[in-house]
């Protein structure tokens, strides 16, 4: 037992190090001259001499690993070179937004696979097969492309214009725009493993116990929920992309605006914490679902 | 001719075309040309889908943009798709060794972390263009290949000719090349095409953040930020796009549904 948790727990831990490791040479050691590069061309010597050691970037590469070691882990990504600030004060703010829109649209996308295969159960066959139909023509269309054309909709027409705080209005858009493939997947998924578990003979045997046709969903879908919340994690993965182009799209708030910010100016202390954040907190998100997977798992088999 | 393969040639001739009349746009169109007189002319005789906030031609701007982000999907793809297939097989067959580790390891990473950000952010690295956003889309795309060519070549290990092409005396490296690859090749391929929606996608993504086609070529997605601005007074600047590109979408994601099909016989 104690190997299911601990391989995930141990491979994460060598992801996060490769991601460490290469998220520092691709930000520090491979372009040519990041001060340079801010800077311009025409700058003296002396500026550009004295702006490198500001930021370290005269040390040898050894030593400025070490530094960012260091850094690490005390949680500190380093200094913005635009905006002479620390870079986690930018980035946390900035990825909690991201994270709103995405977590309520996961939540949003969660019950909707629930209710759609509840429904899917309890209603004609017609119905069934014409929310499969629906279902498979939004997962053909990428995610993001979805979320601007739906986007597009809700924003011009301002559907939740009845909302009157813009903050509540902004979060409750996006996470509906966001929601709309992941929602489609999941029931997809989740409704394709139930039709299998009900077609088991212990679905017929419950039945025949008399169980009504609610408590019979609830015994399916307790042996047909594994697949669709092991898709969770590429699903959250995709949400964040999809936020982020949301964001940039319709001018929200959130990462989507700093990341396009920093590719401008050319900002890779912020761009590479960027990185580090989303990359840090997604593996800690996978390996809380791994370990949650497997435990669920386990459960049920004793 | 049953309407399936009716279904198929249809969608593979509107793609062929679109990205054919694209490239005459692209040659002999004169897509980038302003002309103020004409700006926002709403969609009527003269121009079919109107004109834009210089007087452009929405409707040959739009078809030239999908041309050129359908052909950069198209190579970006052919190379994933090669990419995917070495590093698949390799990962495959020396299944749970340290290649294997090192490559599903990067596979992990790919699915499930954002694994855009991280391209976007190497792209405003090493700065826009499109041969720099041809690297990303396919660092992008390359996963998906790699990760079924993976799980076929671990399912062919107790093969019978595997097991023959061994006793012949193959290196690892005669092994994947003359047995592992021609095996995996044709399902992968096909497997694959579903992915181009998705390179086709983050191509329109990078134009959005504007890393992809640089102005004034026309591209998909830098076409519906641009429009965005102007959605109220002129919708058509941004609908256009918008439905070309769900169209193409759909369209690759048939053209990949059916060659499906038609090799496994109906069968999902």
């Amino acid at each position: 037992m104690s190997m299911h948790f601990l391989r995930p727990l141990i491979e994460n831990i060598v992801l996060l190090f490769i991601i460490i490791v290469s998220a520092f040479f691709l930000f520090t050691a491979l372009p040519a001259d990041p001060v340079r590069s801010m800077l311009g061309v025409n700058v003296s010597e002396e500026v550009v001499r004295s702006l490198r050691s500001e930021f370290g970037l005269d040390q040898p590469l050894w030593v400025q690993f070490k530094v960012y070691l260091s850094r690490l882990l005390s949680l500190d990504l380093g200094t913005s070179f635009v905006t002479r600030r620390p870079v986690s004060a930018d980035v946390f703010p900035s990825l909690g937004a991201s994270f709103i829109y995405a977590g309520f649209a996961l939540l949003i996308a969660l019950a909707y696979s629930i209710l759609s295969t509840f429904i899917s159960w309890m209603s004609r066959p017609v119905i069934a097969r014409s929310l499969q139909a629906v279902h498979a023509t939004l997962v053909s269309i990428p995610g993001l492309i979805i979320a601007v054309a739906i986007g597009i909709v809700f924003f011009h027409f301002d559907i939740f214009g009845f909302i009157d705080d813009i903050r509540t209005r902004q979060i409750v858009t996006a996470a509906i725009v966001l929601s709309v493939y992941p929602s489609a997947v999941l029931s997809q998924i989740l409704s394709q493993q139930f039709r299998e578990v009900a077609k088991q003979p212990f679905t017929l045997s419950s039945r025949s116990f008399g169980f009504s046709r609610t408590q019979l969903f609830r015994i399916v879908f307790k042996s047909s929920y594994l697949p669709w919340l092991a898709q969770l994690s590429n699903i959250a993965a995709a949400l964040l992309a999809g936020s982020i182009v949301v964001e940039f799209v319709f001018s929200l708030p959130g990462l989507g605006r700093l990341v396009q910010q920093s590719v401008i100016r050319s900002d890779y202390p912020m761009l590479q914490g960027i990185v580090l954040a989303t990359s840090i907190s997604y593996i800690l998100f996978n390996l809380f679902m791994e370990t949650l997977y497997h435990y669920l798992k386990i459960g049920r088999r004793s | 001719m049953n309407i399936q393969r009716l279904s198929l040639f249809i969608s593979l001739f509107i793609l062929l075309a679109i990205l054919v009349i694209g490239g005459f746009f692209h040659l002999w169109g004169n897509t980038t040309e302003v002309n103020l007189a004409a700006r926002f002319e709403p969609p009527g005789l003269g121009y079919p889908g109107g004109t834009d906030e210089l007087g452009r031609d929405v409707i040959s701007r739009t078809i030239q943009g999908a041309s050129l982000s359908l052909s950069l999907a198209l190579l970006a793809w052919i190379v994933s798709l090669l990419v995917g297939l070495a590093l698949g097989s390799a990962a495959g067959y020396f299944n749970r060794g340290p290649i294997d580790v090192f490559i599903s390891g990067l596979i992990t990473y790919a699915y499930t972390t954002p694994f855009i950000i991280f391209l976007i952010a190497f792209l405003g690295l090493i700065g826009p263009g499109l041969v720099n956003a041809y690297v990303i889309l396919v660092l992008f795309a390359w996963a998906a290949p790699a990760r079924q060519t993976r799980a076929i070549v671990i399912g062919l290990k107790d093969a019978g000719y595997m097991k023959a092409a061994h006793s012949f005396g193959y290196s690892a490296r005669e092994m994947i090349a003359f047995v592992v690859i021609p095996q995996v090749f044709k399902p992968v391929l096909i497997a694959s095409l579903a992915i181009m929606p998705e390179i086709i996608a983050l191509d329109a993504v990078l134009s959005f953040f504007g890393l992809g086609v640089q102005p004034p070529a026309p591209s998909l997605g830098k076409m519906i930020v641009d429009g965005m601005n102007y959605l109220s007074t002129a919708w058509w600047m941004t609908m256009i796009p918008v439905a070309v590109l769900l169209v193409i979408c759909l369209l690759v994601r048939n053209l990949a549904n059916l060659m499906k099909q038609e090799r496994y016989g109906g069968k999902d």
